[in-house]
């Protein structure tokens, strides 16, 4: 599996989040997604649902506590898609 | 992927009784081929075990656990996964001697540290010597364990790899411990229930044969976490207790993808599940937009819930839902219970459709009588509840006063147990057990509600209650009233009342919400205030936080006690200077 191209990964996720993004706040690799987007528990799994659908992958739920910015979410995406 | 292990033994008689430990009812278990199935989100077989192996390999981890030379009830720590090494770890220590402490597993974002410090203060209190989880959780579990000495922390495979001792194993006898289990007080000061053989196969045994009818061809499926009583008692040691067959998916995969609990339920036959309401509701809402195709929920017997208040509006819309699917109205089956009683103290008739009670808020909060209301009048002054059944044979509910006395029928009191079902207490905490425990074998569960010829209506928390004008007020009515209002997402809202100096009591509410913008906020404060004084006839301080900042209990109840002593203390006002954006505080 080819590795995923990290501006591509970037720009699907932060499409993704767009309709989170109220404030419409400039998102970046550095954007806190629980707090500075404040999206709820159950959107977040939205979120992870899509991400899995589009790239075919399942996100590991420990992995879940770990990500805390848009940055930590492309790059787990891109790992999750290497590791095909 | 290997089929599911079958629903009914060939050979081995289907038996609900006459185990009295564990071990025996795993020995007995193990003798048929059923067992053990874990899903993927993709719904697909991931791993099995059948009692017959997991009789086997818990054997020989107990013999390695011996070897180890822990004390007999050293207590043993697991990140609760839903894998078939925890149900192998469990059974290893029902064979050793010790006690297993199934722990919660990280599920928040960015919540690493808060978790971390959560299971440190559960295997603390706890005084585990050891601790085991897999490959992926290890440096969690290590970080969270490093300075508790004597604490011995695996994983899975590294115990696997300890030297079996040569002897003949002393398995948890009747009058012995059982486990531990933490999902009882708050996060930073947790509780641990003390479970014994007795308690856990006496309400095992109550549940199987009288509140659930369980019988030859059920198979159960579960979503529920195995470090929670519903999840672990309910559906992992129940099942094996009557030889059933269990369906297990992933907390977090149910939390992802519901409807894949009940695509496993139609094509295994699922006979039995059991939710809080939470589950149902999440159901609803995935079918909104999913696809109902191939499911088919005719097979389903006993869909249990349990486990927080029971909103009848939430069971409505789900049969609504799920009817055309094949889902029968008397599939629910209420019922109630708490870790101290292991898992169930009531069950409503498994066969009849669910009752309701609707009362007359007015004359309760007159008087404390629940009084029954007509359909047809104003609909903020009445609540409906769910009967939650008659108590199980052989354990005792009565609702008293606060002098102790016994309530007459539709009396609303305090809600106190007996029976065989209760923990020994607190774990190593006398001061907590004897709080709840009284002297004549009864507990105060710290719920109130009231009897309708015998059968037990819930209506809250006693410790949450607010009383203002000596009006008794439900945290929870205004709670869902706000929650009801479009901007505002379940489980966000945390009512409670502040003793004033001349001693009377003062609402607060604190709602979680991501409105913006000082109009809007202002628009949403005057809508809030509407609604509570519609709902409670009360006027409350009313506060606006960010997402995420209502306090939980580790089983994800809401903590009103922690929220007030955070408000107390201030932690919500000083935001507010620190930002227009961020918090903004209504004063009556």
């Amino acid at each position: 599996m080819p590795q995923e191209d990290h501006d591509l990964v970037f720009q699907k996720t932060c499409a993704l989040l767009k309709v989170f993004n109220v404030n419409n706040i400039e998102l970046t690799k550095d954007t806190d997604i629980a707090t500075e987007l404040e999206i709820d528990s159950v959107a977040i799994l939205d979120l992870i649902m899509e991400l899995e659908d589009s790239y075919d992958i399942s996100f590991p739920m420990n992995l879940m506590s770990e990500l805390r910015t848009v940055g930590d979410l492309v790059k787990s995406v891109q790992k999750l898609v290497s590791e095909k | 992927m290997p089929n599911p292990t079958p629903t009914i033994n060939e050979k081995l008689p289907f038996k609900v009784s006459g185990f009295d430990t564990l071990v025996e009812g795993l020995e007995y278990a193990a003798r048929g081929e059923t067992g053990l199935n874990f899903y993927s989100v993709r719904g697909e077989v991931i791993a099995q075990i059948s009692y017959t192996e997991l009789r086997v390999r818990a054997k020989e981890l107990a013999l390695r656990l011996v070897a180890a030379g822990f004390p007999r009830h050293g207590r043993v720590a697991i990140l609760a996964e839903t894998i078939p090494q925890f149900h192998v770890f469990f059974f290893a220590c029902q064979y050793a001697g010790l006690l297993p402490v199934p722990l919660l597993l990280p599920i928040n974002l960015g919540g690493k540290e808060a978790y971390i410090e959560q299971i440190r203060i559960m295997m603390a209190k706890a005084g585990a010597c050891a601790a085991v989880t897999s490959d992926h959780l290890i440096e969690l579990l290590k970080e969270a364990g490093k300075s508790q000495p004597g604490l011995l922390i695996g994983t899975y495979s590294d115990f696997d790899q300890m030297t079996k001792a040569e002897v003949e194993l002393q398995p948890l006898g009747p009058d012995e411990p059982c486990y531990i289990q933490y999902s009882s007080g708050s996060t930073s000061s947790p509780k641990g229930v003390t479970a014994t053989q007795k308690s856990t196969t006496s309400n095992i045994t109550a549940i199987l044969r009288h509140g659930l009818k369980c019988r030859q061809g059920d198979r159960t499926i579960s979503w529920l976490p195995l470090y929670h009583d519903m999840g672990l008692v309910g559906f992992a040691l129940g099942p094996l207790m009557m030889q059933v067959s269990v369906d297990y998916i992933a907390t977090a995969d149910f939390a992802r993808r519901p409807l894949l609990w009940l695509k496993i339920i139609s094509d295994n036959k699922a006979t039995m599940a059991f939710s809080p309401s939470f589950g149902y509701e999440l159901c609803c809402r995935r079918a909104k937009n999913g696809s109902l195709d191939g499911i088919d929920l005719s097979s389903w017997r006993v869909a249990g819930i349990g486990g927080d208040m029971i909103r009848a509006d939430v069971l409505d819309t789900f049969i609504s839902t799920f009817e055309p699917v094949g889902y029968r109205r008397s599939t629910f089956v209420p019922s109630y219970g708490l870790a101290e009683a292991t898992l169930a103290m009531t069950f409503a008739d498994v066969d009849e459709d669910f009752a309701r009670d609707t009362i007359d808020m007015q004359v309760y909060a007159n008087s404390g009588i629940a009084k029954p209301i007509k359909l047809n009048g104003n609909a903020d002054k009445r609540r409906t509840f769910v009967i939650c059944g008659k108590p199980m044979p052989g354990h005792g509910l009565e609702i008293r006063r606060s002098d102790g006395s016994l309530v007459a029928d539709r009396e609303v009191g305090d809600i106190f147990i007996s029976g065989p079902s209760l923990m020994a207490g607190y774990f190593q905490d006398k001061e907590a057990s004897q709080r709840v425990l009284t002297d004549d074998g009864w507990m105060d569960t710290g719920d109130m509600g009231y009897l309708i010829d015998g059968e037990l209506v819930v209506t809250g928390r006693s410790k949450d209650l607010i009383i203002v004008n000596g009006r008794n007020i439900w945290p929870h009515d205004i709670e869902w009233a706000i929650e009801r209002l479009p901007e505002i997402r379940s489980g966000g809202v945390a009512a409670f009342s502040v003793e004033k100096s001349d001693g009377t009591e003062s609402v607060v509410t604190v709602v979680e919400c991501r409105v913006k913008g000082d109009e809007a906020r202002q628009q949403l404060l005057r809508r809030i205030k509407t609604t509570i004084h519609a709902t409670a006839g009360v006027t409350s301080k009313i506060v606006l936080a960010p997402l995420r900042s209502l306090t939980m209990t580790s089983s994800g109840k809401l903590s009103r006690a922690k929220v007030k002593a955070r408000f107390l203390a201030g932690a919500f006002e000083d935001r507010s200077n620190e930002s227009a954006e961020g918090l903004s505080v209504l004063a009556e």
